[in-house]
C-alpha cells in the first residue's frame, strides 16, 4: 500500500478513503481546500505535518507503523487528538447509532423482543465504553502530560503518580473492540430480518464505521502513545 | 501475530530487489540470507509468523525440514518460491520477471491463507449447547466444570470451539446469542439482566 506523502493533495485523501472525513475535520481542516497539498494545508493551519501524516496513515493502513524519526511530534499533540476523538464519538457517533437504531426498531413488524436486545446489548456496550473513555480522560492523559512535564523541567513526578506507569495504566482494548464486532455479527447471522431493511442496513454502516475509527483509537493509544510514554519513563528512571 | 519475511537467495541482486519491493507494502521486519544454513543465526525467533521466499534451487525437502526443525516448533512457516520465469507458476510462487504489484498481490494472497476462517461453519453440538447456556447464565469456568462433570480444561476448549463457529467472542454477546436461539427460559430471567 502506498502511503500518502506531503505532496498529495487533500483532497485526493478523501477520494481514494471517505473514512478521512471526520479524521481531518479533528484536525480543523474543512471542506473545499482547492487544490492544495498536505504540506500547504498543514503549514497554513499550524499542524505538525509528521504527525498529521502520521495520523492519516495508520488510518488508511493497519499495518502502518511510523519510523521513529517520524514519532518525534509531542505527546500532547496526540492526546489533544485522542482527546477530540472521544468528544467525535460522544457528540455525534454515540447519538447517531441511536437514532439509527431508534429508526430500525420503530420500523420493526410483529414481534420485536429480540430487537430489544440487540439494543439492550448496545447499551450495555456504550456504558463500557464510556467507563474506558472517562478513564482514560481521568487517569491515563493527565498522568502522561504530567511525566512530560517533570521530564522536560527535570522534576519530579507529582507523588500522586508515583505509582503509575503507562502499561498499568492505559485499559485493555480487546474488550470494547471484541462487543462491537460481535453487535454487527449478531445483527447480520442472527437476527430475524423483522425490520425494514434499509433502516437496518444504516443502523449497520454507522456501527461499521464506529468500529473502524475505534481500532484505529486503539492502535494510536497502543502503538504510538504507549511507545512515546515507555520512552520518557525510561529516560526517567535512567536519568 | 507479528510477522517476518525472510529471503534466502544466492544472488544478492534478487535478495534486495525483493526486499526493496516488499518493504514498500510490508512494513515488516525483513532477513536477507545467501543460504539456508545462515538461518542458524535466528534459531531464537519465536511466535513469529515467517514467510520464507526461497529460490527455485533451493526450495527442496531438505531445506524445508532443516527450516522446520530449527523454526518450525516456536513458529508458523509459510514458504514462497523465487522463480526466474512466470512460466507454470503456483499460487505460492513468485517469478522475478514479474511486476512488481503482481508479485506484492501474489505475498498478499498467501498472507490472507493463513488467517484463520470462521468459514466452516457447523451447528453447535449438544455439549457445546450446554456449555453455551451456561457461560449465558453467567457461570464460570470452574462452576460450568463442575455442573457438567468435565474438566476446567474442557470447558475452555468447548468456549473456544463456540467462539469459533458463532463468529461471537464477548461473554455477552454469547449470552444473545443464547437468548435469540431460545436457549434460555426467559419467562423467569429477565434478559437484559444477564447481557
Ligand atoms: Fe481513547
Ligand atoms: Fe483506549
Amino acid at each position: 500500500m502506498n502511503h500518502y506523502k506531503p505532496t498529495d493533495k487533500l483532497a485526493k485523501l478523501i477520494h481514494t478513503n471517505h473514512f478521512l472525513l471526520p479524521v481531518i475535520n479533528r484536525f480543523g481542516f474543512r471542506l473545499g481546500f482547492k487544490d492544495k497539498t498536505v504540506e500547504q494545508v498543514c503549514q497554513e493551519q499550524n499542524i505538525d505535518l509528521n504527525f498529521f501524516l502520521t495520523i492519516v496513515n495508520t488510518y488508511t493502513d493497519e499495518d502502518y507503523f511510523p519510523q521513529n524519526e517520524l514519532v518525534s511530534f509531542s505527546p500532547v499533540l496526540l492526546i489533544d487528538y485522542l482527546i477530540k476523538t472521544h468528544e467525535y464519538y460522544r457528540n455525534y457517533l454515540f447519538p447517531e447509532v441511536e437514532r439509527r437504531l431508534e429508526r430500525l426498531l420503530s420500523s420493526c413488524q410483529g414481534t420485536c423482543d429480540d430487537l430489544q436486545l440487540i439494543k439492550s446489548f448496545y447499551n450495555k456496550y456504550k456504558e463500557e465504553l464510556l467507563k474506558h473513555l472517562e478513564e482514560e480522560e481521568q487517569n491515563v492523559f493527565p498522568y502522561v502530560l504530567a511525566l512530560l512535564k517533570a521530564y522536560e523541567n527535570k522534576q519530579a513526578l507529582p507523588k500522586k503518580y508515583a505509582n503509575y506507569s503507562m502499561k498499568s495504566t492505559e485499559p485493555e482494548h480487546t474488550n470494547v473492540d471484541q462487543k462491537i464486532y460481535d453487535l454487527k455479527n449478531i445483527v447480520i447471522k442472527y437476527l430475524e430480518p423483522t425490520y425494514d431493511d434499509n433502516d437496518c442496513n444504516e443502523f449497520l454502516f454507522a456501527i461499521f464505521q464506529f468500529e473502524k475509527d475505534l481500532l484505529d483509537h486503539a492502535r494510536i493509544e497502543d502503538k504510538i502513545l504507549l511507545i512515546q510514554v515507555l520512552e520518557i519513563e525510561n529516560a526517567i528512571q535512567h536519568g | 501475530m507479528d510477522k517476518r519475511f525472510i529471503i534466502i537467495h544466492p544472488f544478492e541482486v534478487i535478495r534486495k530487489g525483493l526486499w526493496a519491493i516488499l518493504r514498500e507494502t510490508f512494513h515488516h521486519e525483513f532477513i536477507l540470507l545467501p543460504r539456508v544454513e545462515a538461518l542458524k543465526d535466528y534459531s531464537g525467533l519465536q511466535q513469529l509468523h515467517l514467510l520464507v521466499f526461497l529460490s527455485e534451487s533451493l526450495r527442496t525437502s531438505e531445506n524445508e525440514k532443516f527450516i522446520h526443525h530449527l523454526l518450525g516448533a516456536e513458529n508458523k512457516v509459510q514458504y514462497l518460491t523465487i522463480k526466474h520465469l512466470a512460466d507454470n507458476l503456483t499460487a505460492d510462487s513468485i517469478a522475478i520477471e514479474q511486476a512488481a504489484t503482481i508479485i506484492i498481490d501474489t505475498v498478499k494472497c498467501q498472507l490472507e491463507q493463513l488467517k484463520p476462517q470462521n468459514n466452516q461453519f457447523s451447528d453447535l453440538s449438544e455439549r457445546e449447547k450446554d456449555v453455551l447456556q451456561l457461560v449465558a447464565l453467567g457461570h464460570s469456568n470452574k462452576e460450568i466444570a463442575e455442573k457438567l462433570f468435565i474438566s476446567i480444561h474442557t470447558v475452555i476448549s468447548h468456549r473456544k470451539n463456540i467462539t469459533e463457529k458463532l463468529g461471537i467472542k464477548s461473554i455477552s454477546g454469547l449470552t444473545v446469542y443464547a437468548i435469540l436461539n431460545k436457549m434460555i427460559d426467559t419467562e423467569h430471567i429477565d434478559p437484559t439482566s444477564l447481557i
